[in-house]
């Protein structure tokens, strides 16, 4: 590159001016700067010719420096000089002379330092140099001593050239500076292109990379401009504001550039472009102002893509972003009056929540005053709540329940395990066991208990537990309990009696009546023939004894038949049926079952025996029968007892009124007896249809010797 | 033996008319009558089946024990039949009731002097009859059935009673196996192979009336 200085001096004719002088001695410094001789040889020396001319000296030259300052690297003078260069001196002198210039450099010439006399180095300096008079110059350029400019005259002693040594002294400096910030400027524009080039390579096809001076007019321009663009690279080069549309967005954009081209850096803008072809594109450009210093814009250099695309797409995720926004805002909205609901419904579920905690409140309150023992079970048979007569009931208080099984309650295992698995099956089979009256013993107290257990379920229906309420009725039961016995008894001590007076009239009218039958009898024998008179008298009296003693024996049989403890209910009922069947043209079929294996309270027996007995007499009296069957089975855990005929049948009787008023004192005695041993007794008839009498009594597994 | 003295009285009477028969004692109790036989090792007994101390039945075991020759005929105002098959279990050859005595002693005594049974003949047609019929155990009692244990009844009277094998299992409070394992028990106890038998069977013993 050349240097604009020498192209401007080179243009010129002359120097008129000491000012030009010192540019031409700052170009030279700069020369020497750069280190770089090629070509410049003849130049220097033809500006020292200019220079030593101007200046009115006899010899003008140049000493410059090597690098770390130590040695004179060459030295130039003007055309026809005749001084002794460093390279003609002998070495002694060289060395002397380098050392001076060294001093020199190092000790600052004093200004307007002519060769004076108080100046030895500097003079000598000259005179070494074969002058009688002149000055030194030295150029430096930021304090670094580059080398010597020296002027000297063989004839001038005088102190003539010291205005112009003053002059050049004051100028060169300035100049030199000058002139440095200047190739500043140039070298950091050069390495910015450099830099510029070498991103453009890399650049996809959509960049374009631009430089605009200072006024906004395209220096430079990428030939990729012809792919955003379409111009050619030439073409480009206008005013910036020449491609613009008049869009807004411009207004912006314009401002950005200026304020780029005053040094301020720019973010990345956008600005609207009319591409060769008409079309409008939308570019982002980033400038970077390139300064040489601080605040000192020289040009500014920008990259530039087609973001037309980009902005459509833009656009499009704008109008999808803001869908979504509005999108979120509706759903937000909408949340928020489901929010609001939410709120309403917690409300009103707290006010439920208060009324039904005020409802439980009650309903416990009600739950405790219930005579009814109430308790709450859950899956795994554990007390969830019990009321107040369930506590009372069972003597502990009611928290002590929680959590507690019925193996818990002071009742026996056999109770407890029965009652466990009575609510296994409930809660399996989500039936209700309603009424069953229980026998438990409860610390030691026998107890009577109606039992009523559902299964508990959770609003959704699933089984969660029991639920059970017992009452206790054992006073009522105790009361009933009384009656029966009483009752019994009264039945027993009837019995007592009966075989108190069969027993009479068996063992001792009946014998006696026997044993006057047989005087009777001989008397007739021994006296009939020697008076026959009395033969007919007698033989009266004997039949009517006779009849006596069967009439009694049958009387007696039927309030009692004999040995009945010995013979068991089967054979008492079979022999009963024999006899009966040998009276009356009545067949009579018995048959029993599993009766005999089991251990029957007497009294029952008694009273079964009665009722067979009276229903016979019944049939006997009043069916017209001529079939009777009879059957009397154990099934356990009952025994079963079973009459039928196949008489004439009869309006069986609805109510014991109708049992009074028809007379059917019989039927209404046999239901009595079955009530004694809380059996149930059914008579089925109709007219015409037989009869059929049906008894099941219950029997006490304590009555039973069947332990298998 | 007879703890009437007055029928005891009459007894003599009647006996006193044939010279075939010599009264060697006569008793108000058992005991005496033990002593008695021990004593004159009589040929011929007349016991009562009422007596304070024992009945006559178990005395005609005890005597016969003793006097295994002895005949003994049992006059009672018993009539059931009972007392019949009994006394003539125990070793009695002869069954009188008291007042037909003055008829029937002596033809009694005569009939088992001969090595012969005599009943009375007004004891009831019903007690020969059964007398008669060999066969031992009375057919009025259903001998099978009595094998049943009383769970198994339970289950027996449900299954007549028409409940399914899952309704049972839910009364009784047991699995349904369990009641499988009952109902083949009762088959196998019964003899019987199906249902439809069970249920005849039930019938019959009168678990459940078929015709209702």
């Amino acid at each position: 590159m050349s240097n604009p200085l020498h192209v401007a001096f080179m243009e010129r004719d002359s120097l008129d001016t000491h000012e030009d002088l010192a540019w031409l001695i700052a170009d030279i410094s700069i020369s020497f700067m750069d280190m770089n001789h090629n070509g410049i040889d003849a130049k220097i020396g033809a500006v020292l010719g200019v220079i030593s001319d101007a200046v009115g000296v006899d010899w003008c030259g140049v000493f410059q420096f090597s690098r770390d300052g130590r040695h004179v690297y060459k030295s130039h003078a003007s055309d026809g000089a005749r001084i002794r260069m460093p390279s003609e001196m002998r070495d002694t002198e060289a060395h002397w002379f380098s050392e001076k210039l060294r001093y020199l450099c190092r000790e600052e010439i004093p200004r307007g330092g002519t060769l004076s006399p108080d100046n030895v180095h500097e003079r000598r300096f000259m005179e070494t140099l074969g002058f009688a008079s002149g000055f030194i110059v030295p150029l430096k350029a930021s304090e670094v001593p580059l080398g010597f400019l020296c002027c000297g005259d063989e004839q001038r002693a005088d102190g003539s050239l010291s205005e112009i040594e003053e002059t050049f002294l004051g100028i060169v400096a300035k100049m030199i500076a000058n002139v440095l910030e200047h190739r500043r400027a140039s070298d950091s524009l050069a390495s910015s292109e450099e830099k510029m080039q070498r991103l453009i390579e890399r650049l996809g096809e959509d960049y374009f990379f631009y430089r605009h001076d200072t006024k906004g007019i395209f220096t430079y321009v990428s030939d990729s401009v012809r792919n955003v663009l379409g111009y050619e690279p030439e073409e480009f080069l206008g005013h910036f504001s020449k491609y613009l549309t008049d869009s807004p967005v411009n207004a912006k954009a314009k401002q950005s550039t200026w304020l780029s081209i005053k040094g301020i850096r720019q973010a990345p803008y956008e600005v609207e472009v009319i591409r060769k072809d008409g079309k409008i594109v939308t570019l982002e450009v980033q400038e970077i102002s390139v300064e040489y210093e601080e605040g000192k814009v020289i040009t500014v250099e920008g990259i530039a893509h087609d973001i037309t695309e980009r902005k459509k797409y833009e656009v499009l995720i704008r109008r999808q972003k803001e869908e979504l926004e509005r999108m979120v805002k509706e759903r937000t909205a909408k949340l928020n009056r489901m929010n609001e609901a939410l709120v309403l419904k917690i409300n009103q579920y707290e006010e439920a929540k208060k009324k039904i905690d005020l409802l439980v409140g009650e309903l416990e309150v009600i739950l405790d005053s219930v005579p009814a023992a109430i308790f709450y079970k859950d899956l795994h048979h554990r007390f969830i709540r019990v009321n107040a007569s369930f506590a009372k009931f069972f003597g502990r208080p009611k928290e002590f329940y929680k959590g507690k099984t019925y193996f818990d309650l002071g009742f026996g295992q056999y109770s407890a395990e029965e009652f466990t698995r009575e609510d296994t099956w409930i809660m399996e089979t989500g039936k209700a066991k309603r009424q069953t009256v229980s026998k438990v013993v409860v610390n030691n107290v026998p107890k009577w208990l109606v039992i009523d257990k559902i299964p508990y379920r959770d609003e959704k229906g699933d089984i969660i537990g029991i639920i059970g309420f017992a009452l206790d009725i054992s006073d009522f039961k105790n009361a009933e309990e009384l009656i029966f016995s009483l009752n019994k008894k009264l039945t027993e001590a009837e019995e007592i009696e009966r075989l108190r007076i069969s027993r009479y009239l068996h063992d001792t009218v009946a014998q006696n009546l026997s044993s006057a039958l047989i005087d009777c009898n001989i008397l007739l024998d021994e006296y009939g023939e020697k008076f026959p008179g009395i033969v007919p008298k007698f033989s009266e009296l004997s039949r009517i004894l006779r009849r006596s003693v069967e009439q009694i024996r049958h009387l007696s049989y039927d309030l009692r038949p004999p040995h009945f403890e010995k013979m068991g209910i089967s054979n008492a009922i079979y022999s009963f049926c024999q006899e009966f069947r040998g009276k009356y043209p009545i067949d009579v079929d018995f048959l029993s079952a599993g009766i005999e294996d089991i251990d029957l309270d007497f009294n029952l027996q008694v009273n079964l025996y009665r009722i067979v007995q009276e229903a016979l007499n019944n049939v006997q009296r009043h069916a017209e029968a001529e079939r009777v069957k009879i059957r009397l089975v154990a099934s356990h855990p009952d025994i079963i007892l079973r009459i039928e005929d196949d008489g004439k049948g009869f309006q069986v009787p609805v109510s014991f009124e109708e049992f009074l008023s028809r007379k059917c004192m019989g039927l209404q005695g046999m239901k009595e007896r079955v009530r004694l041993y809380r059996g149930d007794l059914r008579i089925q008839s109709r007219p015409g249809g037989g009869t059929k009498i049906f008894v099941r009594i219950p029997v006490d597994s304590r009555g039973s010797r069947d332990t298998r | 033996m007879d703890d009437h003295p007055l029928f005891r009285l009459g007894l003599r009477s009647i006996l006193a008319r044939d010279e075939a028969y010599e009264i060697v004692g006569e008793a108000g109790t058992a005991a005496e009558a033990m002593k008695l036989a021990r004593r004159y090792f009589p040929g011929f007994m007349i016991v009562d089946i009422s007596l304070p101390d024992k009945n006559g039945i178990e005395l005609t075991r005890e005597v016969l024990r003793l006097l295994p020759d002895c005949k003994i005929l049992i006059v009672s105002m018993h009539t059931k039949i009972f007392y019949v098959t009994e006394a003539l279990r125990m070793g009695a050859m002869g069954y009188l009731i008291k007042e037909s005595t003055s008829e029937t002693l002596l033809k009694g005594l005569d009939a088992i002097s001969k090595g012969r049974h005599f009943l009375d003949p007004s004891l009831s047609r019903e007690v020969k009859e059964n007398l008669e019929d060999t066969s031992g155990a009375p057919k009025m009692i259903d001998i099978a059935y009595k094998r049943l244990t009383k769970r198994e009844q339970e289950v027996m009277r449900l299954v007549a009673e028409g409940f399914t094998t899952k309704e049972i299992s839910e009364r009784l409070f047991i699995s349904i196996k369990t009641v499988d394992n009952h109902r083949a028990n009762i088959m196998n106890k019964l003899g019987i192979h199906r249902t439809v038998e069970l249920i005849r069977y039930a019938a019959r013993i009168g678990l459940i009336d078929l015709d209702t």
